[in-house]
């Protein structure tokens, strides 16, 4: 093998004149070939080389080079082992630029492109070998594909851990190669166009960070990254692209624009013990198409914490997930004093999940559905949850759980219809606010107090008309006020005031209400009154 | 290359294949119920470390 050196200025690659024996040196040499390394280095100076045709050599060194690497549409192979090929932040390359690795032995090899930028990183294509390879820490790609560039197959050896970023597209091949597990994160990076991501069911248990103004991943299929992973989204759009994208956790917690596009797709959050979800700033988060997350763990170790967006930066209907909770003996937590879209338990009776929905340290404010199951345990606490949407019909099943904690009803424009009978804790308060709670027809809800708040009117019905639904609470005074009654029996040792000088209405078809006389019966009685006692002042 | 997207219990994949790729439909519907299988064994494993933060 010869190392070849390129010195004169600019030209060709297969230039007779440029190429030396030495770096800087005098002795002319031939144009490096399949045989041959070729450095390109600080005694290359500021010349613009040109791939003027697809060559294959060694090794390829750029150390030091403050020139231009222009490719072209020409690529160049690297068909040797060890340190195959070493970049330069100095360097810079035009074209569409491809460094193909092509040797196929069992022998360890080290790319080290440096930390160059997105404009003059450099696309790999690694199609054979067996042995390990080792993207260099803080290294910089273009493209990164392990398929020969016809067919799946191509590389089949093993990824070392470590952290790079990806500016371009990114695919595994088919043939049996894996990434060493750890810490080294994969940042991808684009800041404009549709990068694809394709892993051919190859588990990257690594870090994934999306971040790229203007960027977009775009999954070509399912994208599975380790269970005690995160997956990162700073900026730019991550597509599913109707995949199913599984990793340990997720988290989007930034003010950058960005994007979590699910198409009829979903995630799936395998990993526990810790924050599974962290979207605690959601601002300038978009959700977009079918906004499903589930979450998988089913063991019973530690609490799984979902932190959803907080009160200043959340906005109903477009940076709230929605949760389903599919396995597990654990605790799952909502932190409270934040937002989500729909919490399930049930995942549409599927759901294994038998822990414990541990009450949050502040308020939990849902603007989806509200899905119990049968079989897990609902913990009891001072924090209210608070149904929230305010707009559509939300479900509310309780599937016989006794909901231990204050319920609120505070959506104003939103329907929250109960799917069965609604039993709270005997001191826990049901506080009807905003929006239309729609008690189960047929059956009896529970509840440790009834209350009202606010001045707007609210609606208490059945969920079907002209049916009663029953709501009973043990003893007390019941004092409504703007509540518009409808199809509702009350029962239980509480009095149930719902008077209409309060603001009540009676709807129809209600019992056990005291709704007092009516705004014109009352107004007669003024009438009656007057002219009684007129009279009797003379 | 060819994709194929498939679908197994709310598991939404996609093989790649190579244009000649010689298989027959059951030996694909194989390969998808094994990308299923494999997956299913990842989110099922109740043994695994908690999450790194």
């Amino acid at each position: 093998m010869a190392t070849k050196y390129w010195v004169g200025g600019d030209g060709n690659w297969s230039s007779l004149t440029n190429w030396r024996t030495t770096s800087g040196g005098a002795v002319v040499t031939t144009a490096p070939g399949s045989a041959d390394a070729a450095v390109l280095d600080a005694n290359s100076s500021t010349s613009v080389v040109t791939v003027d045709s697809n060559i294959t050599i060694q090794t390829l060194t750029c150390t030091g080079f403050t020139g231009t690497l222009a490719f072209g549409t020409n690529t160049i192979s690297l068909n040797s082992t060890g340190t195959i090929y070493a970049g330069a932040t100095t360097m810079t390359v035009t074209g569409t630029p491809q460094i193909i690795c092509t040797d196929s032995s069992a022998t360890t090899r080290n790319i080290s492109p440096q930390a160059v930028t997105e404009a003059n990183s450099i696309s790999f294509r690694i199609t054979a070998g067996t042995g390990s390879l080792n993207l260099s820490t803080a290294g910089v790609y273009r493209n990164i594909d392990f398929t020969d560039g016809t067919n799946p197959t191509g590389y089949a050896g093993a990824v070392t851990n470590t952290s790079i970023t990806i500016y371009g597209n990114f695919k595994t091949s088919t043939s049996g190669m894996s990434f060493t597990a750890g810490t080294g994160t994969y940042t991808f990076g684009a800041t404009s166009g549709t990068k694809t991501i394709t892993t051919n069911s190859i588990t990257i248990d690594r870090p994934f960070t999306f971040n790229g103004v203007g960027g977009t991943w775009q999954l070509q299929d399912a994208l599975t990254i380790g269970s005690t992973r995160a997956t990162t989204l700073t900026s730019g759009t991550l597509d599913l692209n109707n995949y199913t994208m599984t990793s340990g956790s997720f988290s989007s917690t930034v003010s950058t624009a960005r994007t979590l596009a699910f198409g009829t797709g979903k995630m799936v959050i395998s990993g526990n013990n810790g924050n599974v979800i962290v979207t605690s700033t959601a601002t300038n988060l978009t959700v977009t198409g079918s906004n499903r997350v589930e979450f998988s763990y089913s063991g019973s170790t530690g609490t799984r914490s979902i932190l959803g967006a907080t009160n200043a930066t959340y906005i109903e209907g477009t940076n709230l997930l929605d949760y389903f909770i599919t396995a597990g003996t654990d605790i799952v937590t909502f932190t409270g004093a934040r937002n989500y879209g729909t919490i399930d338990f049930s995942n549409g009776g599927t759901s294994t999940f038998t822990g414990t929905w541990q009450n949050a340290t502040n308020n939990v404010n849902v603007y989806g559905n509200l899905i119990l199951k049968s079989g897990m345990v609902v913990g009891s606490g001072a924090e209210l949850v608070a149904m929230r949407a305010t707009s559509g019909t939300k479900t509310i099943t309780s599937a016989s759980q006794t909901m231990d904690f204050p319920f609120i009803i505070n959506g104003l424009g939103g329907t929250f219809a109960c799917s069965d009978a609604l039993t709270l804790g005997s001191t826990r308060e049901l506080r009807l606010s905003d929006g239309t709670l729609q008690l189960k027809a047929g059956v009896t809800s529970t509840v440790g107090s009834l209350t009202t708040t606010g001045t707007t009117q609210r609606f208490l019905q059945s969920t079907l008309s002209g049916t009663q639904a029953t709501i009973s609470q043990a003893s007390g005074v019941v004092s409504t006020n703007n509540l518009t009654i409808q199809d509702i029996n009350a029962t239980g040792g509480a009095t149930w005031d719902a008077f209409y000088y309060n603001g009540n209405l009676d709807n129809g078809n209600n019992t056990n209400w005291i709704f007092g006389e009516s705004p014109v019966y009352g107004a007669e009685y003024e009438y009656k009154l007057r002219s009684f006692t007129e009279p009797r002042r003379f | 290359m060819i994709k194929i997207d498939f679908e197994i219990n709310g598991f939404s994949d996609a093989l790649h294949l190579a244009d000649e790729h010689g298989l027959t439909d059951v030996e694909i519907e194989a390969m998808k119920q094994a990308r299923y299988d494999k997956w299913y064994a990842i989110i099922n494993d109740p043994n695994q470390s908690a999450i790194e933060e």
